[in-house]
């Protein structure tokens, strides 16, 4: 094992603890949490903000392409609640726009 | 007990299936990131969460950037808190033991089957255990079987890998939307993430735009509440 195989594998041991704590961390602070409203939906609103700041830069660059797909995967995820069928349509934007235009 | 685990496992295939379609996804991006097989299996089971697999599949390379790799499983992670807080009434009745022993398989596909089940029915903790378990094996399978088969795609720019998994988010990101309140919040994380990708080097953007947007909801909240 060279020293960036051990580096990945000591990587994915904290990732997991970390992963761990947050988990059962949740549950020892279960009612502790609710008492404080404004760390709970700070906690709640993340997944959101963190994913949209995850994609947005990336739409953008892609430019309009980008922004038209995402939309339509964004629009169809909500209203159908089927992530493949977003992830379908999404794609065939993309490689539409990549390949052909 | 036994059958506890058994009706939750029945009960997450379905999720169980779609969640095998992302898994794929993942392989074959962790194969052309150069991720190993052993890596990836690690992470299956040592991390066991999509969203920062994902995360962490994106940012690899060499040398491995660790502090925004554990910032970014850190920060995508700490909804795991508030999941494992709603879970305080199914594990009242457990010993720590258990709740040490299964809690490891919470994902959010089988805490959410779990919690609309627990509304209906009288189960255990050993009915969310038993959907962890149907899941670890279909992600076990599915991002395995990506990874195996990663190589037959020889074009990835063409065939738009590298948009999958902004498309696969963006579709989550529609399910975090929560009605009004998300409005503003939203428009804060995407200004702040957008300037951040352009003058902050590395992936701090993902950080940067998702704690302030956050912040916004909450402050938002703290004073709609405060004035009635």
């Amino acid at each position: 094992m060279n020293n960036f195989d051990m580096l990945a594998l000591v990587l994915i041991v904290i990732s997991g603890i970390i992963t761990y704590s947050l988990r059962f961390g949740g549950l020892l602070v279960g009612n502790m949490l609710s008492k404080h409203k404004f760390i709970e939906n700070l906690i709640k609103a993340l997944p959101g903000t963190l994913l949209l700041s995850f994609i947005f830069p990336s739409i953008i660059s892609e430019g309009i392409s980008g922004v038209i797909s995402a939309l339509s995967a964004g629009v169809i995820a909500k209203k159908t609640n089927n992530i493949l069928i977003a992830l379908l349509v999404g794609m065939l934007i993309i490689i539409t726009f990549r390949n052909i235009l | 007990m036994k059958s506890n685990f058994i009706k939750g496992f029945i009960a997450t295939i379905p999720v169980g299936l779609s969640v095998c379609a992302y898994g794929l996804v993942l392989g074959v991006l962790a194969f052309s990131k150069g991720v190993t097989f052993f890596q990836l299996f690690s992470m299956d089971l040592i991390t066991f969460a999509g969203s920062a697999q994902f995360l962490m599949v994106e940012l690899w390379k060499n040398p491995l950037p660790f502090s925004e790799i554990l910032f970014a499983v850190f920060a995508i992670n700490l909804r795991y808190l508030l999941i494992g807080a709603s879970l305080t009434p199914l594990f009242k009745n457990s010993s720590i033991f258990e709740k040490i022993a299964l809690m490891h398989l919470v994902a959010d596909e089988n805490w959410a089957v779990t919690m609309s089940r627990l509304k209906e029915e009288k189960i255990t903790p050993y009915f969310l255990f038993g959907g962890g378990i149907c899941l670890v094996i279909f992600w076990l399978l599915s991002t395995l079987g990506g990874h195996t088969f990663g190589f037959i795609i020889s074009d990835p720019y063409s065939v738009g890998l590298d948009f999958v998994i902004i498309i696969i988010f963006t579709a989550l990101v529609a399910s975090f939307y929560d009605g009004k309140d998300s409005i503003f919040p939203w428009i804060i994380a995407a200004v702040f993430s957008y300037f951040s990708f352009l003058f902050i080097p590395g992936k701090w953007y993902i950080v940067t735009g998702g704690l302030t947007g956050a912040l916004v909801y909450s402050f938002q909240k703290y004073f709609k509440e405060g004035k009635k």
